[in-house]
């Protein structure tokens, strides 16, 4: 194997070799040392005795340090307009209060000691006396009104006392796991209670009652 | 008298030590009588600009005065010289590249290139001898400044590759290989010239 000579080189490129060797010396003028002498003895040195030394420009540093900066001042930006914008899988879902009225009415059928939903009974002290004796099927097509009632949920009490509408699927009852704007904490699946009968006819006696107080009113009225 | 004529029998490393010794000024001027015209010839073949070129030879030599105590022992006070002169020429031409990508100004290979000496040329080849020489002038402009500086201190010079090794910094083979590229550059841009 032949060895690569840097000699070789000196072969091929002869000619351009003797001309470049050829080629006219640059000289300096006449008076190079003599103003080299006077540039030393009046110390004008320009930027060269700057040039020895390294050098730190502000403007090296406030360059960088200015687009940091901004980089760090845009994030914080960026940051705080995410912080706005609501995260809908982070937020409450939109309160369901119709189905939580409907349930809840259906849930206080059972027993005899739960009073009628509060909203309704809020809105019927503020009332006028006249008002506070509405019958029931009044309170709730008023309150339809304002929570319009789910169908397919509610339960007419004077049909469900006689018996003749049945109650819905229970199945129906698991939207009310989540519902309303408040926080619901599931305490496990409703399990169906047999109606009690006595508790229901008290209802109506109660009821039966207020309407004939009712009545016996608006007649006295009527006589003075 | 016979003092000066000692000085100019001590070589560059005596003159230096003296002139760092003693701020002998008169050992420094011997210097740079000896090195001024050997400087302006490696910029001026480097930079291309004969104003610049020396104005760069003279900041060489103030940089030599100011910074004497920099200079050690056991170098060569030439490849310390050179190697003053080439970063400064270097840094010329980096001043000179951001000036041109800024202005309008007519390139590097537009300037008429400026040739001097020509009594050495009879007058009837001179002519020829001149173009010849622009259009070297104008490929070693053409070709890059780690390769020109070589081909310069080398052929145009004619330092050895172990004094080129020690100006630049870099292994001899280094030194070999970049001359050898720029050569063949040269060669490639002067083709019409050198025909095989």
């Amino acid at each position: 194997m032949r060895m690569y000579s840097y000699s070789d080189d000196e072969e091929k490129f002869s000619k351009l070799l003797a001309d470049l060797k050829e080629l006219p010396k640059i000289k300096a003028e006449e008076n190079f040392e003599y103003n080299l002498m006077i540039r030393i003895q009046n110390r004008n040195f320009g930027n060269l005795l700057e040039d020895s030394k390294p050098q730190y420009n502000i403007i090296k540093f406030a360059v960088p340090t200015t687009l940091i900066a901004f980089l760090i001042l845009f994030i914080i930006f960026v940051q705080r307009n995410n912080e706005d914008i609501e995260n809908p899988l982070m937020s409450d879902p939109p309160k369901i209060l119709e189905n939580r009225i409907a349930d809840n009415y259906g849930a206080n059928l059972s027993s005899t000691d739960q009073l009628p939903p509060k909203p309704i009974q809020e809105k019927s002290k503020k009332g006028s006396l006249k008002n506070e004796f509405k019958g029931v099927n009044e309170i709730s097509s008023n309150s339809e009104l304002k929570y319009p009632l789910n169908r397919n949920r509610s339960v007419s009490l004077d049909d469900y006392i006689s018996g003749g509408i049945p109650r819905n699927n229970n199945l129906e009852r698991g939207s009310i796991v989540k519902g309303g704007q408040e926080d619901f904490d599931f305490e496990g699946f409703l399990i169906p209670q047999p109606l009690d009968y006595n508790s229901l006819q008290k209802y109506k006696r109660m009821i039966d009652s207020i309407k004939r107080v009712e009545v016996k009113r608006d007649s006295l009225r009527r006589f003075r | 008298m016979s003092h000066n004529q000692n000085l100019t029998e001590l070589s560059d490393e005596e003159l230096i030590k003296r002139f760092q010794e003693t701020d002998d000024l008169e050992a420094y001027e011997i210097l740079v009588r000896r090195y001024k015209d050997p400087l302006m010839n490696y910029v001026y073949r480097f930079v291309g600009d004969r104003d610049v070129c020396t104005d760069i030879v003279q900041d060489t030599m103030i940089k030599f005065y100011l910074n004497k105590d920099s200079y050690k022992e056991f170098a060569k006070f030439s490849t310390w010289i050179y190697t003053i002169a080439g970063n400064l020429a270097k840094n010329e031409l980096k001043r000179r590249k951001r000036r041109n990508i800024l202005s309008l100004s007519p390139t590097e290979d537009e300037k008429q290139i400026q040739v001097e000496d020509k009594s050495i040329v009879a007058p009837d080849r001179a002519a020829d001898s001149n173009i010849k020489n622009d259009m070297i002038q104008k490929a070693l402009m053409k070709i890059k400044p780690v390769y020109r500086e070589m081909v310069i201190l080398r052929d145009i010079q004619g330092l050895s590759y172990e004094e080129i090794a020690e100006i630049k910094k870099v292994s001899l083979g280094t030194v070999k290989s970049r001359i050898n590229r720029g050569r063949t550059q040269l060669q490639k841009l002067l083709k019409n010239i050198y025909k095989e």
